[in-house]
This record gives structure tokens, sequence and C-alpha cells, in this order.
């Protein structure tokens, strides 16, 4: 027992040592550490920016998919009832609402002073999907019904809202791509100066026992704070934007996403933690011979 | 005990250590001389795993020491302590510090750190000089804190590569009796040098070695004297 309780008191005072280690390394890299953290927020803001804005587009897309409408027109040679009863088999149908033409031409009887002919109009289904991504599979599918003499749809809205998504999507992540790249370089040669400013320090604690993770870890727990400390600044810009969105969003009375911010943090929380930690674990694995 | 069973060390094309055998015992004292690139520094690295021979074997207490994996390394080199020719000594850190510097990183105690490094600092005769910083010390003091490092953990085997190349010929002389006198107290001192004058004074066992070649092993220091 008394071994055991040892042995942890030992693991902690080598834990509180590293965490003193890394603490040093912070203070030998000086004025470099807040150029880190700023490039590194600037990178993460930047990427998080777009984050959540892809996401918000994603969802106004899906919204706008979702409140779009198909108008199905009807043959007049067809049975109107049959052609509803197809229409139902078809997966991801959220309403589905069948006016008679009898029903439009007496509406439209209503609004406009229209001369007494006789009623030119087809029975109409109008119908809304679950989600923006069925309504060109369902499009094609009322096509081929025999009894189905037109379709409407606002395809070019959708078209248009898709295209600036995906391009959106593509320049977002390819520019973070680069930037974590750059970030990754700059941490990567940080971590490097400082294993060799270290070089003395290293060599005493290797050749004299003592345990290669002591000597890792603080330049990775270094890598991965800037990655934190920088993920929590951009997370602050990120804020602003999202409310910034939200705000146009209401604007335009489009639906607005809860939870885009705190997708947005955990991922840059995630990212900083990748890039920070991974570009000092590149170092540590180059220049660190253990 | 340490033996090289058919030693060899390559170094890209350059032959370092060509079929070496030999054993030490423990509590034996022994220089390794011989000129530069002679192969002594090498062996030094070998026993430590610093390196890898390239065929043979390296028995480290018959431990193979080529056969130890990345974390048991450590463990291995917590047995020894290392002397270094430039003494590696933390410069602005007072000898006390220089000297605890590993054992915090291991985990020691306070208590524990403080009774270790001024025994060893007291070993090493530098008791009176414990919050001196490098700057302060003269060469053969900071040897002298090197050596306090190198023992504090209790090592059997210490192993000092060219520990007097940088001191003059007294301080030389004050170094190699107090590695004699480590040696006295059991432990396994292995000392690679190129001073003959010393080695001959010291009439312990030598091992004279020649383009990666033993070319001498003499239990009494007589290499230089017939030299």
């Amino acid at each position: 027992m008394s071994d055991l309780v040892g042995s942890l008191t030992t693991e902690l005072r080598i834990t509180g040592r590293i965490f003193r280690e890394t603490g040093m390394g912070l203070k030998r890299t000086g004025l470099m550490n807040i150029i880190i953290v700023v490039i590194m927020a600037s990178i993460l803001s930047i990427f998080g920016a777009l984050l959540a804005v892809i996401i918000e587009m994603g969802v106004l897309v899906q919204n706008l998919g979702s409140e779009v409408e198909i108008s199905v027109y009807i043959k007049d040679e067809a049975n109107t009832q049959q052609v509803r009863d197809e229409i139902m088999k078809l997966p991801h149908i959220k309403k589905l609402t069948l006016i008679s033409k009898e029903k439009a031409w007496a509406e439209m009887q209503k609004e406009y002073p229209l001369p007494d002919v006789e009623n030119p109009l087809p029975d109409t289904i109008h119908m809304q999907m679950t989600s923006e991504k069925h309504i060109l599979t369902t499009v094609e599918k009322l096509k081929s019904l025999p009894g189905v003499e037109t379709l409407q749809y606002p395809k070019e809205v959708l078209d248009k809202i898709s295209k600036i998504t995906q391009g959106a999507s593509i320049v977002g992540m390819s520019v973070s791509f680069i930037l974590a790249m750059l970030t990754m370089f700059i941490i990567n040669n940080t971590i490097h100066l400082l294993i060799q400013n270290k070089r003395r320090e290293i060599e005493i604690l290797r050749m004299m026992g003592v345990g290669n993770w002591y000597i890792r870890l603080p330049f990775l727990l270094q890598g991965a704070l800037y990655g934190v400390v920088s993920a929590l600044v951009a997370c602050g810009a990120v804020y602003f934007a999202v409310e910034f969105l939200n705000q146009v969003f209401i604007t335009f009375q489009l639906q607005t996403n809860e939870s885009t911010s705190n997708i947005v943090y955990i991922i840059l929380v995630l990212m900083g933690l990748l890039v920070g930690g991974g570009g000092a674990a590149i170092a540590v694995r180059k220049y660190l011979q253990v | 005990m340490i033996q090289f069973v058919d030693t060899s060390m390559r170094y890209d094309n350059c032959v370092a250590l060509h079929n070496v055998d030999f054993e030490i015992e423990m509590g034996e004292f022994v220089f390794f001389v011989g000129p530069s690139g002679a192969g002594k520094s090498t062996i030094m690295k070998l026993i430590y795993r610093e390196e890898k021979a390239t065929s043979g074997k390296v028995l480290v207490g018959r431990i193979d020491v080529a056969k130890l994996s990345g974390h048991e390394v450590p463990k291995l080199r917590r047995r020894m302590g290392i002397v270094f020719q430039d003494f590696k000594l933390l410069p602005g850190q007072s000898a006390f510090d220089n000297v605890a510097y590993v054992l915090r990183a291991l985990g020691v105690s306070p208590t524990e750190i403080r009774k270790r490094v001024l025994g060893a600092l007291k070993v090493v005769g530098l008791i009176e000089k414990v919050d001196a910083t490098p700057e302060e010390l003269s060469g053969g003091e900071q040897q002298r804190v090197g050596i306090a490092r190198a023992i504090v953990n209790g090592p059997a085997i210490v192993i000092a590569d060219e520990p007097t190349g940088n001191l003059d010929p007294d301080s030389s002389l004050e170094i190699m009796n107090l590695l004699q006198q480590i040696n006295r107290r059991g432990t396994t001192v292995l000392v690679s040098t190129h001073n003959h004058q010393i080695v001959n004074q010291m009439r312990k066992r030598v091992i004279a070695l020649k383009s990666g070649e033993i070319v001498s092993d003499i239990p009494d220091g007589a290499y230089f004297i017939n030299e």
C-alpha cells in the first residue's frame, strides 16, 4: 500500500515537473508565443467563420427545400384519385394537398373578374418533401407517372443555393487546409528552435535515464496549448460572426440554427489541438532523438 | 559484469570498432586509451546504449543492451552515471540545482533530493559552493559538479568520456583522484582519456585501442610506461 502511495506521489511530482517544464518552454519562447497565437487564432477564426457559413447555408437549403412546393398537374383524361394514390406511395412526402380544378377555378373567379368560359384548369396536387435532397428524385418519379401532365418547382433557386454552398465548402476547406499547414509549419519551427535551445538539458536528461515522455511531453503540451488558446480566441470571433449571420437570417425571416455555434466551437478546439499538437509532434519526431 | 563479445561498430563506411572482446568485473577501474578515432568513445556509447553494435554483443549485468526497448534504455542509464568532457552544466543555475536537476525530473521528493545532493557535493568536496553557478566555478570545480550529478543517483557504473579533456594538469589529477575515491566505494569506473601521465600515475587497468581494435589490455597501467 505504501509502495503504491509512494509511486503515485512520484508520478504526481513528475507530472508537476512536466507542466513546469512546459511553462519554462513558454517563458523561453517569449514574444513568439503571442505571434503564434495571433496567427493561429486568425486562421482558426477564418476557418470557424467559413464553417459557420457553410453550416448555416446547409440548414437554409434544407429548410427552404422542405418548404418548396412541387405542383403536379393532372391530365384531364386521368383518374385524379388514382394518380393521388400513386403519388402517396412515394417516400419522403411531408405534405400533400389535392386541389380540384373546380375549386381552383372558383377561387380564381373570386379573385379575378374572369369571363364565363369553360374551366381550363387541371386538377392539381401540391406537395412538400421532408428535405430538399429528395426533390429531384421525386420529380423524376412523378414525371414517369402516366396521369401527370406536367409539374412545377423552383429548380433554379435550389440549384443556385446548392452551388453556393458547395463552392463555399470547397473554397473554405481549401483555404483552411492551406492556413492549417502554414500554422503547423510555424509551430514546427518554433518547437524546433526550442529543442535546439534546450539541447543541453535534453542531453543531460537522456543520459541520466529520465523517461522519454518526460522529455517529449513539454514540447507537445506547448504546441497543444497554442492550439487551445488560439481556438478559444477564435471562438470569440466566431460568436460575433454567427450572431451577425443570425441577424441577417432573422431580417430575411429565415430560420436560424441554434446549434451552429456549439458545433463550430467544438470543431475549432479539436482543430486547434490537431494543428498545435500536430505541429509540435512533427518537430519532436523529427528533431528530438531520445 | 560488462562484456563485449566480438563487438563491431560501423558508421557508414568507417569502422569504429572491429571484433572487440573484453570483460570488466563490477567494481573495477578501467582506462580506455588510444588516439582520436581509436574507438574509445564508441565503447562508452555502446555501454550506455547511445549506439547499437553493428554485430556482436554488449552485455551489462547479463543484459544484452542492444535488445532493450526504447523505454527500457532510461532504466539502464539510471544504473549509470555519465561524466562529460564539457561538463554540460546548466548556466545560471547553482551547483545544487545542477545536481538536483535530474532527480527532480525523476520525481524524487524534495527532502530526499536535498539529502542526496548535499551528500554528492560533499563527496566531490564542493559542499561550501552549493550556491555557486558554473560561471563562478573553475573548470575543475565545474567537472566536480558534473561528477556529483553523475553519482547522485547511486549508480553502479560511472562512465567518464575524456573527463579531463578541458582541464589543466592539476585539476585533471584531482578529478582522477576523485573518480578513484568513488571507485573505492564499489562503483565501477570507466574512463576514456588521452592523458598519458595520469594513466601512468594511477596504475589501473588500461585497455588500449587503435583503429577500432584492442592492441593491449594491461591490468596495472604499464601501457604508457613501456610505450
